[in-house]
């Protein structure tokens, strides 16, 4: 049996709208489940890149690329996690392969970074001296200046709240390996953090 | 549960003394509540009985909070939203 031209065109014309409206609502549930993310990533790329330009991008091409790989992504599973795997990944191939120096942190940029915001969390509830003594931006030094694998673990333990196990899955690493760094990043950060309460007089022994 | 000899495991496990060395590996997950529940009770046992476990327990949850507290977060440019916004309306 043949198809009339009007047929054809017909036909065409209903698999384009029936394309239409499953991209629709790819975009519709790509915007509900990863959108929302987006100020998480943005934060932790301009951890990783310390330049809100390059966080910039950082974010944007991350978007772009989970919607192209939005099918593979598993319903129901934690979205933000896999965003942040992908995040990670271009990070690494972007500024790795440019020969940039990710580790190498700018004091001067993290100094004016914080010095734009007002003190917004004054009121933590805490009566405690020492953790009044630190500053924001002292806090952040302190963290940049830790290895970076003892850095990662605690950013996105303490800083994004994942699991232990989302966690092994991004860096890679097994769960006990993650259990160890942060046991060791959380001591070296410490250490930092009291270096900073002396500095402002105040006796951290206690 | 008790084994052929007449052992009883679970009574062992929650009895037995934790050295310094397995609290110290329990440590990170202990702050983060990311223990079982058999070694959580180990490891609260151990910090009961152990002060410099202890004490090092409480920094951590206090370095813990510090970096909950104090690290500011950024809300991502409206730039930044609308350019994603734009991406996933456009066909690919």
């Amino acid at each position: 049996m043949t198809t009339s031209p009007s047929q054809h065109k017909k036909n065409s014309a209903q698999k384009q709208t029936a394309l239409t409206a499953q991209e629709q609502q790819k975009q519709q549930e790509f915007q509900e489940e990863a959108l929302k993310h987006i100020n998480a990533l943005y934060n932790y790329a301009l951890h990783l890149t310390m330049n809100p330009d390059d966080a910039h991008d950082l974010v944007q091409e991350t978007y772009l690329k989970a919607y192209r790989f939005f099918d593979s992504f598993e319903k129901g599973t934690n979205c933000k996690a896999w965003l942040f795997k992908i995040l990670k990944n271009n990070y690494i191939n972007k500024f790795r392969k440019n020969a940039r120096e990710p580790g190498k942190v700018d004091y001067d940029l993290i100094k004016d970074f914080y010095h734009s915001i007002k003190d917004s969390q004054s009121d933590h509830g805490q009566d405690d001296v020492f953790f009044r003594s630190l500053m924001h931006d002292e806090v952040y030094q302190a963290l940049n200046s830790l290895p970076e694998e003892f850095k990662e673990v605690i950013q996105l333990c303490d800083i994004e709240g994942f699991t232990y196990e989302e966690i092994a899955n991004m860096v890679e690493s097994p769960i006990g390996t993650v259990r160890s760094r942060l046991y060791r990043g959380r001591k070296l950060l410490r250490n930092k953090l009291n270096d900073f309460a002396k500095k402002h007089g105040y006796n951290t022994d206690d | 549960m008790t084994d052929i000899t007449g052992f009883n495991h679970i009574t062992y496990e929650l009895t037995r003394t934790m050295n310094c060395t397995e609290a110290q590996a329990l440590m990170s997950a202990a702050v983060d509540g990311e223990l079982t529940l058999k070694e959580q009770q180990i490891f609260e046992k151990h910090i009961l009985e152990c002060e410099p476990c202890r004490l090092e327990f409480n920094e951590a949850k206090k370095t813990k909070s510090i970096i909950r507290e104090k690290i500011v977060r950024f809300k991502a440019p409206q730039s930044l939203v609308n350019t994603i916004l734009k991406l996933s309306s456009s066909p690919q």
